[in-house]
């Protein structure tokens, strides 16, 4: 506990006395639920490094979770998770909290259903965002990085706000409509943050996340076995010069995402696409109007309840006006191909009981958009490189 | 306090609940807000204690298909993002229909599925109230 209480602000502390409350309660009394997960992952690669210094083969992958949840009343839960996960340089493997949430359910009926979270809540975007760390509830061992953005950019905001969500859920015959929708409070951006931000680069400036919100609005039938969705985030960051520097500017940035995910008995498909819009002035940049764009596809086929074949198709593009980069080549001399990345990802996935998973996948990527800037902070990128990532979880 | 649908299948899956309320009045609807978990409360208020078999149990199988119109693995998959995201529970798992049946009639608020024979069929008004329109077979 002394460890704990020092790794970690007033939420992990509320997080960890939530979870002792659900782990000791008697389970009659408060129907508490104490669930978790923990995998190992290894990334190798002939060019660029992922997930920490890969082209000698890291282990610098893992990720472990533990949540716990206990309703209070009828429609009153309270729920959080500790998160500790390590990527390379783009995860440092410290203890936080991914949500510490009270959720009160105002309305319930037959067909429809509303509520409201208040605290640290998960992030719904896309049909994966918001259990992007656990690797038995998302897509692969890697997520798309065109609508998830694992090594760059937009990372950090996508995790979860400290604020309030409010949630309904209509059923209409055969279909489940719901939509969600966060707002944050005001966040500055850690060091970490910023040079993700920023690709790598110390700015003599600190960065606050200003208005903040979120929202998906989501159709599913046939008991969840089709899913639509649209997704919304917006973000303004403020750059605010430290003592002494000039640097400073204000950044919009607006992402759209449509999703659609098909169940069938033996395969799954699934396809998002996304729009991002960057817009803004910075002393250092000037004026910033971008639109960058990327999609996937996914097919996933159970050659029996305990082994999947994935095969998937990512393409990311930072302007969608100048997909192959040379535009960007002629004005500034940079490399054409870290303006997209194109990764074709062919995977093995075996479930041998309901507690243990093992993953393989191997990419073949052309371009290097997605190459994580802070696992490679010095070394020219290569656009044409292959990546091999295992991981092996647990779950309880 | 028991509903059943029609089925291809040797035996049939039916619908129980607690002793506190009647199956027959469920809806489709409900009962995938139910199983999915995304409700933690019956219409009344009352909390729901949703009981399950193991996923690669065949009664298990057979009611995804046949009740609720999808498979084990959305189900399950529906239950994860719930748990992972703090903003609902799993239901409680049982592991034999012994166990299913003595734990949803002994609990108010349960519901549960149990397999019965196709010599004692339920009534076919009480089938359709809960017979989904894009069942799977």
């Amino acid at each position: 506990m002394r460890a704990i209480s020092r790794v970690a602000s007033p939420w992990c502390r509320v997080a960890v006395a939530a979870l002792l409350i659900c782990a000791t309660s008697p389970a009659r009394a408060l129907e508490s639920q104490v669930h978790g997960s923990a995998a190992q992952g290894y990334a190798w690669t002939d060019h660029n490094n992922a997930y920490g210094t890969s082209q000698n083969g890291s282990f610098d992958f893992f990720e472990l979770n533990l949540n716990g949840s206990v309703q209070l009343a009828p429609g009153l839960l309270a729920s959080g998770q500790l998160l500790m996960r390590d990527a390379g340089a783009n995860d440092n493997g410290k203890l936080r909290v991914d949500y510490a949430l009270l959720d009160y359910q105002f309305a319930s009926g037959s067909w429809y259903n509303a509520g409201v979270r208040v605290g640290r809540v998960k992030n719904p975007f896309g049909l994966y965002n918001d259990t992007r760390d656990v690797i038995f509830a998302r897509p692969g061992i890697q997520m798309p990085q065109s609508i998830y953005f694992d090594g760059q950019g937009l990372r950090r905001l996508l995790f979860s706000s400290d604020g309030a969500q409010l949630y309904g859920g209509l059923g209409l015959g055969e279909h489940y409509v719901s939509v969600v929708v966060s707002g944050s409070r005001r966040q500055t951006l850690t060091d970490d943050e910023e040079r993700q931000l920023t690709g790598g680069v110390a700015l003599p400036a600190h960065e606050h996340v200003t208005d903040y919100y979120l929202g998906r609005l989501q159709d599913e039938w046939n008991g969840g076995a089709d899913r639509v969705a649209f997704s919304v985030l917006h973000a303004g960051l403020d750059i605010d010069p430290d003592a002494g520097s000039t640097v400073q500017g204000h950044i919009d940035f607006d992402n759209y995402v449509l999703s659609w995910r098909h169940d069938a008995a033996r395969y799954s498909l699934s396809a998002e696409y996304i729009i991002n819009r960057t817009k803004g002035w910075t002393s250092f940049a000037g004026d910033t109007d971008n639109l960058g764009d990327g999609f996937y596809v996914q097919g996933d086929y159970r050659l029996d309840p305990k082994w999947t074949l994935m095969a998937r198709y990512d393409a990311s593009y930072i302007n969608r006006n100048d997909r192959d980069g040379s535009r960007y080549a002629a004005s500034t001399g940079g490399d054409p191909h870290s303006r997209y990345a194109r990764d074709l990802t062919l995977g093995l996935h075996w479930l041998p009981d309901q507690h243990w998973g093992v993953w393989g996948e191997w990419h073949h990527i052309i371009g290097s958009s997605t190459v994580p800037p802070l696992d490679n902070p010095t070394q020219p990128r290569a656009s044409n490189w292959n990546m091999l990532l295992l991981m092996a979880g647990y779950r309880f | 306090m028991l509903l059943s649908t029609e089925a291809a299948w040797a035996q049939s899956v039916e619908v129980i609940t607690g002793p506190d309320r009647d199956a027959a009045g469920i809806s489709h609807t409900l009962l995938l807000s139910l199983f999915t978990m995304r409700v933690r409360q019956w219409p009344d208020g009352e909390p729901a204690h949703v009981y399950v078999m193991p996923d690669s149990n065949p009664l298990h199988e057979q009611f995804c298909r046949e009740i609720l119109g999808t498979y084990p693995y959305v189900l399950q998959n529906a239950w994860e993002r719930l748990i992972y995201t703090g903003t609902g529970q799993a239901p409680v798992v049982v592991y034999s229909e012994q166990e299913m049946k003595d734990k949803v009639r002994a609990t108010d608020g349960a519901i549960g599925y149990i397999r019965t024979d196709d010599d004692e069929p339920a009534s076919p008004s009480r089938a359709a109230a809960v017979a989904p329109t894009g069942g799977r077979s």
